[in-house]
Formats: C-alpha cells, sequence, structure tokens
C-alpha cells in the first residue's frame, strides 16, 4: 500500500468496510460513495472523482482499493500501526452518522444519492441546492429518487455538516 | 451541425511532432498569460533526463499538442459529433489548459503523500504511534480547476469566470451535461494519451510509442447513444495504442534510473515538508494557496532544483544524501528489482513475498552496516495492464462492468452495430486475450552517503539476493 491507500484503508475501515468486499458493482459502489462522502466531510484523499450515470465515481479508485484488498489477502496490512489524526477522525464520525444501515442494494442506492446530490450542490452543476433541481438533474440520469427522497438527502447532508445550510 | 465559418487564425506556431498548429486569437491570449506560461518551466517526464538526456520537452510543448489533435477531432471532415461554436471552443481550450495545474517535474511532486519511508515500513521501526494527516497535496487535475477559475489572467484570456467554469469542467469531468465531450479529454481515447506517446518517444528517442494517430482520428465515431469509440478496421491501431502505451511504461515510465532518481526526490520532499523546512507547502489547502496566488509562476520545476540545492547542506544526513545524489547525478543503487507478469489467480502475489522480506529484514541490514533505514528507497510500480480497467478483474468479467468502470475501456464499433463493445469483448482482438496479466515492478534501492566507510552494492545484493523467496 502506498500512502493514499493506508489512508484509504484506514478510512473504509472506520466507516465500517474493514474486509473491504469488492465482488460485485454493488460493494465497489459502497465503497466508492464511502470515500467520496469521507471526502467532502473533510477527509482529503486526494481522488478527484468525475460525473458518471450512478453519480461520482473514480475507476482509478476501484483500482486502488483493488490492491489494498489484494494485499489483505496476503496476510499483510501495511496499515498496521498507522491512524489517522483527530481531525480526520472527527469528519469521519459525521459521515458515518449518515451511513445507511440495511441490504447491501439499499445501501448503494442510499449511498448514490447521498454522494450524487452532495456533487451537484458542490459542484455547483444545479443553479440552486432545491430537491426539485437536484431531482431533474437525476431524472436525466434515469434515476427515480422522488422528490421526498432527495429533500431528505439534502437535509441529511447539511445536519451532518456536509453541505452549508 | 455547426456550419458557420472557421475562425481566423492569429497566429501559426510549429511544433515537432504535429507540424504548424494554427492558433484563434483567443488562444493566444490564454497562452499569453503567465499562468498558461508556467508550463514551458515544467518538464514532461519528471527527471527522465536524467536517463534520456534529449527527454526535456515540457508540458508546455505537450499542452498545444493536445489542442492540435483537438483541432483535427474537431475538422469539419473529420466531425462526426454535433457541436455548437461555443462547444468547440469549450473543447479546444479544455485541450489547451488540461495540464496547466501540473506541478514541478509533473507528476513527482503530485505524489509526495504516496511515498513509502523505509522507517516507516519496516517492522519495529517506528517507536511511536504513527498518525496520517489527512489533508495530502491535491491532484494537478484540482489544482488545474483552481488556478483556471481563480487565476484573473487565465479568467480574462477566456472571457469570463462561467467560462471558466465550463472549461475546468470539461477537463476534470466534473460536467454533468455533456460527458462524453470530456471524454475527448481524457479516458483511453483520450487525445492527451495520443500526444503524450508520440512527444515521449520522440523525446526519449525510443520507438514504442509511435501511434497511427491520422488513421484513430479519422475512425473515431459517436453512438446514437453518445458512446465514443473507433470503427472496426482501426482496431489494429486501437490494439496497438494500447501495446504502446505498455511498452512506454516498461521502458520509459517505470525506467530503473529515472524511479531512483524521483523516488529519491519524492522521499527528499517528503522529509524536508514533515520537517517543516525550506518553505515547501506543508499540506494540501497550502498548496491551494500558492497556486491561487501571484506566487503560481515561481512553482515550476526550478521550484524543487533551488529546494535541493538547499537541501544539500541540511543537518540531517539523509535529506543532505538524497539532495545530493539528485543535485550530483549520482543514482541510488538498484540492490534489487523484482519483476512480476502475474496473472489474475495467482497467489500470492509474488511482489508482496519480496516487500514482506524487505518488513522483516531491512531493519537488522540496516543496523549490521551501521545504516540510517531511510537510506534504503522501497518502492514499486502502479499495476500496469494493457486496458485500463480495475486490475484484477478479468476480460470477461469486464464484459458485465457497469459504465463507470467500463467508461476507461476503448470501445470499438463492430460490424454494422450502431453501438459500440469495448475492446476486451472484441472475440477478435488480441487486447481481450492478453488483459487478464498485470505487470509491475517491485525495487529496493541504497543511496550512498557523501563520504562514508560503506560496503560497495555487490556486498549489499548479495545479501538481500533471495529476498523474493518467501523462508
Amino acid at each position: 500500500m502506498d500512502g493514499r491507500q493506508i489512508v484509504t484503508r484506514l478510512v473504509l475501515a472506520k466507516l465500517g468496510l474493514p474486509e473491504v468486499r469488492l465482488d460485485t458493482f454493488a460493494e465497489r459502489l459502497v465503497v466508492q460513495k464511502s470515500i467520496y462522502l469521507a471526502q467532502a466531510a473533510g477527509v482529503n484523499m486526494g481522488y478527484s472523482f468525475r460525473w458518471y450515470l450512478r453519480g461520482p465515481y473514480l475507476p482509478e479508485l476501484t483500482s486502488d482499493v483493488f490492491s489494498i484488498a489484494s494485499e489483505l489477502k496476503t496476510g499483510f496490512d501495511e496499515s498496521a500501526g498507522w491512524t489517522l489524526d483527530e481531525a480526520a477522525l472527527s469528519a469521519l464520525g459525521r459521515v458515518q452518522g449518515l451511513m445507511p444501515d440495511g441490504d447491501l442494494p439499499a445501501r448503494a442506492r442510499q449511498l448514490e444519492l447521498l454522494a450524487s446530490v452532495h456533487f451537484l450542490v458542490n459542484q455547483r452543476q444545479v443553479a440552486h441546492a432545491e430537491a426539485s433541481e437536484v431531482q431533474e438533474v437525476l431524472r436525466r440520469y434515469g434515476k427515480d429518487y422522488t422528490s421526498e427522497e432527495v429533500a431528505g438527502a439534502l437535509r441529511t447532508l447539511r445536519q451532518h455538516e456536509l453541505l452549508g445550510a | 451541425m455547426n456550419c458557420s465559418a472557421p475562425e481566423p487564425v492569429a497566429k501559426v506556431v510549429v511544433d515537432s511532432i504535429h507540424g504548424d498548429i494554427h492558433l484563434t486569437d483567443r488562444e493566444c491570449r490564454v497562452i499569453d498569460t503567465a499562468s498558461f506560461q508556467r508550463l514551458r518551466y515544467i518538464k514532461q517526464l519528471g527527471m527522465a533526463h536524467f536517463t534520456y538526456q534529449n527527454a526535456t520537452h515540457t508540458r508546455f510543448a505537450h499542452s498545444l499538442g493536445v489542442l492540435a489533435i483537438m483541432k483535427k477531432v474537431l475538422a469539419p471532415e473529420r466531425r462526426r459529433v454535433r457541436l455548437t461554436d461555443d462547444q468547440e471552443e469549450d473543447l479546444r481550450l479544455a485541450a489547451l489548459l488540461h495540464d496547466v495545474g501540473h506541478y514541478p517535474y509533473s507528476h513527482l511532486m503530485e505524489k509526495v503523500d504516496s511515498v513509502r519511508l523505509s522507517e516507516e515500513f519496516v517492522e519495529g521501526a517506528a517507536s511511536t504511534p504513527r498518525i496520517v494527516i489527512a489533508s495530502p497535496y491535491p491532484s494537478h487535475v484540482d489544482i488545474g480547476r483552481l488556478i483556471v477559475t481563480e487565476q484573473k489572467d487565465l479568467i480574462d484570456a477566456l472571457g469570463s469566470r462561467e467560462r471558466a467554469e465550463r472549461i475546468a469542467n470539461l477537463f476534470s469531468r466534473t460536467q454533468v451535461a455533456d460527458q462524453q465531450l470530456s471524454k475527448l479529454i481524457s479516458s483511453s481515447l483520450d487525445l492527451d494519451r495520443f500526444d503524450y506517446l508520440l512527444r515521449d518517444a520522440r523525446g526519449t528517442g525510443t520507438p514504442y510509442g509511435q501511434v497511427d494517430l491520422n488513421y484513430l482520428l479519422n475512425s473515431i465515431r459517436m453512438s446514437p447513444s453518445g458512446l465514443l469509440g473507433v470503427s472496426e478496421k482501426a482496431l489494429p491501431a486501437a490494439e496497438h495504442l494500447l501495446f504502446a502505451r505498455y511498452f512506454m511504461h516498461r521502458t520509459v515510465y517505470a525506467h530503473k534510473t529515472t524511479m531512483a532518481f524521483e523516488e529519491a526526490c519524492r522521499q527528499l520532499l517528503r522529509r524536508i515538508r514533515d520537517a517543516g523546512r525550506y518553505g515547501l507547502p506543508k499540506d494540501g489547502p497550502a498548496v491551494e494557496s500558492l497556486v491561487k496566488s501571484q506566487e503560481l509562476g515561481d512553482f515550476t520545476d526550478a521550484y524543487v532544483d533551488h529546494i535541493v540545492q538547499r537541501a544539500i547542506n541540511d543537518e540531517d544526513p539523509v535529506i543532505a544524501g538524497l539532495a545530493s545524489a539528485i543535485r550530483r547525478r549520482q543514482p541510488p543503487k538498484l540492490l534489487k528489482e523484482v519483476l512480476v507478469l502475474q496473472g489474475r489467480d495467482e497467489e500470492p502475489p509474488p511482489g508482496s513475498v519480496f516487500k514482506l522480506n524487505c518488513r522483516h529484514r531491512l531493519r537488522a541490514l540496516a543496523q549490521s552496516h551501521g545504516f540510517h533505514l531511510g537510506q534504503f528507497l522501497l518502492c514499486e510500480t502502479k499495476p500496469l495492464l494493457l486496458e485500463d480497467r480495475p486490475h484484477r478483474i478479468t476480460a470477461s468479467a469486464a464484459r458485465e462492468l457497469p459504465p463507470e468502470e467500463e467508461d476507461p475501456l476503448i470501445k470499438v464499433f463492430v460490424g454494422q452495430n450502431e453501438e459500440p463493445v469495448s475492446i476486451v469483448d472484441v472475440p477478435h482482438s488480441i487486447i481481450g486475450k492478453c488483459a487478464d496479466f498485470v505487470f509491475q515492478a517491485f525495487r529496493l534501492y541504497f543511496v550512498p552517503t557523501l563520504g562514508g566507510n560503506e560496503p560497495t552494492p555487490d556486498e549489499l545484493r548479495c545479501a538481500v539476493a533471495d529476498w523474493h523467496k518467501s523462508d
């Protein structure tokens, strides 16, 4: 693991993903959105996310996480002995508060919504941070999130200080 | 379809790869900004000139080269995409500005946070808990975005802040609308790659990066759903592009001597930064402040050269030794190299055995000779595949990938199909057959101290000769 992969590994473990499962796309999606939200909270790992059909995503991150998982399989964990600083731990505390429960598809769907809404607002891809406008963009990408779900995501992101009031 | 007359040419510049490049007034104004001129002083290939003495070409030349290719793609006879005048100009400007955020020595300084210092890596070497400070240097793409949207000279040259945002969205691929346009800047079929392979091959004098540029450009099409790909007749040219990239990585980008200097410099910068010396930005926010300020113009290769020069006399012998090795062009000595071409299911990955042995045995080796652990540089190349997709996904699994993960793959229009398929999915392509293999190099270097009474590299090489084997 290089330095960035060590941070990524520590962040994933802190967010309840210590085993780094990557077998299905839904598992990889959960990893992607979790790291996206951690960065949004201020734990910058240097990943520059792009916009895709399923919201912010970065193939390079998937490669990094495969490397991490591959190394863990050998029983060699380079992140052992490392810990995140207080600021990062505090930021991740806020992300932990919005990590959804439920089965894998439900968690993937909710994380996709949270990350997508954050990206659209934060990257100024919508003129106003309003549920109707965000929902319209998501609908263009075939997403069937209801206006209540989008409004709820905006509210959650603000409550956890990932978006300004 | 846009049928308006082409913009008048304000200037013609001559490029060693593409010949005449016709520039519009707007392009000239962007090029003439101090923010863009900075790229004249950043070498495209980091410290590769220590290995290939002519590899001194710059990000400036490369950026103009990518603009030249974009102009070819947008030329009326080649245009397969319906674009407005504004979209066309945005694409040209995004091509021109896509690398404006590069750090000194390109990727070298950008990756300071990825450095693995031996005393952090080796078992039992750290006596206190090691803490990661999660505010690394931003990527050059993020820095480029900041420069384009915050530096006044560029905003003025582009015409407005809104346009600056649009351009930044294009090259950083954060634009929600018109995603396909930005793929021309960055994807497997990107114009950036076309230029850097050709230019780096020319600069280094190696033949591997030669690609059939015009044939590929002539074959680019967009599907009804908006996917970019090449026609089937260009399949060999697309395969060759991927092999060219593979061989350029093997021979140039991961060259053992270049890697030695770059790793030494990266470790030097990391140590200097951690020690808070010589004014190096302490973290990501400090870099962001720098590139938004008037000091941006000084953030060039010379910025690092100056630090290296000052560090030669540093009180820390490891810092002084690294700086001296770079300044005097005395490459760190390669003690052991493990080259791995690994199939997906080979366990354990052979490089891991070498790393584990370094972790367990390097401390004793250093102690037995009275060395500082920092004199040993352990590094590895990024996993290299023929085709860009998350490594350890098989070619067959790649056929099931969702768009997010399939995106970087080159697409090919097979037969009369209106929609293209990924190149790994073309039954008669060699790429699918070879795409399950990952190449990676693991290397251990040693940096001698000045005037030290040290064993010869051969003695150290004997000591680590069997470190690729399990006990």
